[in-house]
């Protein structure tokens, strides 16, 4: 498959995620965020196993804490973007979310990692703080 | 509370974020660290929803998680072969873009009516996505 089909389906699936969670509210599921995750995790659980059944590499440690870091932070960022979903409109809780992520891991890249930030880097920090102001008021 | 939901989930999300960089620093293979991703935020929800009593079943719900949880799998996956065939800033950028899917269909669908500010604001959050998917393109060259 050509890269330009791929970054579409991946911004189709992605966008359609979006779409699963502001559902969740839409379809009078609130109450039941927690099973509605439950078998979200378990599925993509599920259909990661066959990559791995017969590979001759075993898992490491890192692997391990890194996924386990990644799957709290997971578990807890869905839970919160799905919760907020029952109180603030779609059309701002989405950007402000995306956004605000994009913005922190660029800050943190920057003061953790010492990675450069360049003149569009910081155009484009100083965008998304705007419009996360301009859609939080 | 309002207020509070959405900072906790950009914090958390960005320590997500922060472990991409770090599966990459150390060379994880991430067909494990992906599984290690899924069985602990599945065993999280699975313990919070016994804790709060609310894992009574749900047909709809199973099915909305079901379909979510095949799309995640999809995405992650096609994400990281996207990333091996092409720039990842690009990659990046694209999937960042995705966000503009919700807000459509939250106006068109679900008839939310933004206002001039809020439209300014959505704008904006394209314009930051598109720069910082430049910034780290020229940082890659």
């Amino acid at each position: 498959m050509s890269y330009r089909r791929l970054l579409l389906l991946a911004f189709l699936f992605n966008g359609l995620l979006m779409i699963g969670m502001k559902a969740v509210e839409e379809l009078g599921l609130s109450r039941h965020i927690a099973l509605v995750l439950v078998v979200q995790y378990g599925v993509s659980a599920i259909l990661c196993i066959p990559g791995i059944v017969g590979s001759r590499k075993p898992a490491t440690r890192t692997d391990a804490w890194v996924g386990v870091v990644a799957g709290l932070s997971s578990a807890a960022g869905m839970t919160a973007t799905l919760t907020a979903s029952t109180m603030i409109p779609g059309y701002m809780l989405f950007p402000i979310i995306q956004g605000g992520t994009m913005l922190a891991v660029v800050i943190v890249g920057r003061v953790v990692f010492k990675e450069r930030v360049g003149a569009y880097g910081i155009a484009g920090l100083c965008a998304g703080v705007a419009s996360i102001i301009l859609l939080s008021k | 509370m309002a207020t509070a939901l959405p900072i906790v989930a950009i914090l958390v999300f960005a320590v997500l974020g922060v472990t991409y960089k770090l599966s990459d620093k150390f060379n994880c293979d991430q067909r494990y660290v992906n599984l290690f991703m899924f069985l602990s935020a599945w065993t999280v929800m699975l313990a919070w929803g016994l804790f709060t009593g609310r894992m009574d079943l749900a047909w709809r719900a199973v099915a909305l998680g079901a379909t979510m949880g095949s799309g995640v799998y999809l995405s992650v996956m096609i994400f990281r072969k996207a990333c091996t065939l092409g720039r990842i800033s690009t990659s990046w950028t694209v999937i960042n873009l995705a966000l503009v899917v919700p807000v459509a269909a939250s106006i068109l669908i679900w008839g939310e009516k933004p206002d001039p500010r809020h439209w300014l604001g959505i704008g904006l959050t394209v314009v930051a996505v598109l720069l910082l998917g430049v910034d780290i393109g020229r940082a890659g060259e």
